[in-house]
């Protein structure tokens, strides 16, 4: 039984490190710009999130988009959304005009809640 | 009929090598599931755009009548770092800037705040003076399009 219940113990394990690591697969590592208020974290909401590398290159859900596919993408994701909700997660170097399109986007696809992603003085 | 042949172990060690396994393997597990990463925060924004001054943010009515009170903060790039302006008067810095906004929040009035940076400014520069509006009070605070 032992044995048995060891191996069993370890697949578990395996498992649960696999799968944590593959959500963070997602997450694409920038510095985040800093900022000292900031919202509650609001579990409701399913937010599209929007990366903006260093290179000022857009992303979601890790692919490269340009502007035309940034459209598509918002819209489908007003669609299928009840609280629809963007979040930008950018790098703090790029300029605001990469920025700027993608609130442009949002506002006139109609997606009012627009949320930029910080660190606040607590996390750092 | 035997009588069952019970083994007695006396002694009350504890065996070591299994809990040093479990204790190990708990470690491994802890180790590797938590995540070194900084807890991130999330900025309320929207939009301004230059048609509907003060648009794009929840409408409410009361607050709309009093839209042309809205303050724009221009961010400018120069070469030892950015510029501001309140309402196209210069400003030194940040915590002017704090005081400036605070003042005219304490009047009573909940104007839209609008940060309006120019195309080259950092993201780091916009988002500081994005996150000095709310310190000063300010509860609608948004970012300029052009359009």
């Amino acid at each position: 039984m032992t044995p048995m219940i060891d191996v069993v113990f370890l697949l578990i394990i395996f498992f649960l490190v696999s799968s944590h690591l593959a959500k963070q697969e997602t997450r694409l590592p920038v510095d985040l710009p800093l900022a000292s208020t900031a919202l509650a974290n609001d579990l409701e909401i399913a937010p599209l999130t929007i990366h903006v590398d260093a290179n000022s290159q857009w992303h979601i859900a890790s692919r490269e988009i340009d502007l035309p596919a940034l459209r598509t993408a918002i819209r489908e994701y007003k669609n299928s959304s009840i609280q629809p909700s963007i979040r930008i997660r950018t790098d703090r170097s790029v300029p605001y005009d990469s920025i700027e399109p993608l609130l442009r986007e949002a506002a006139e696809v109609g997606v009012t809640d627009v949320r930029i992603a910080v660190l606040t003085a607590e996390s750092r | 009929m035997k009588a069952p042949h019970v083994v007695r172990d006396s002694s009350l060690e504890v065996a070591m090598t299994p809990m040093i396994d479990v204790v190990f393997l708990l470690l491994i597990f802890f180790v590797w599931t938590s995540s070194f990463d900084a807890p991130e925060s999330d900025l309320p924004s929207s939009v301004a755009s230059a048609d509907q001054p003060g648009g794009g943010a929840e409408p409410n009515p009361e607050i709309a009548a009093e839209a042309f009170d809205e303050i724009v903060i221009g961010v400018a790039l120069v070469s030892t770092g950015v510029t501001l302006e309140l309402n196209q008067q210069p400003i030194a810095n940040l915590d002017v800037l704090k005081t400036r906004l605070s003042e005219i929040l304490q009047l009573g009035v909940q104007p839209p705040v609008i940060i309006d940076p120019e195309p080259a400014v950092s993201m780091a520069d916009a988002v500081a003076v994005f996150d000095a509006a709310r310190v000063a009070g300010a509860d609608r605070v948004l970012f300029a399009i052009e359009e």
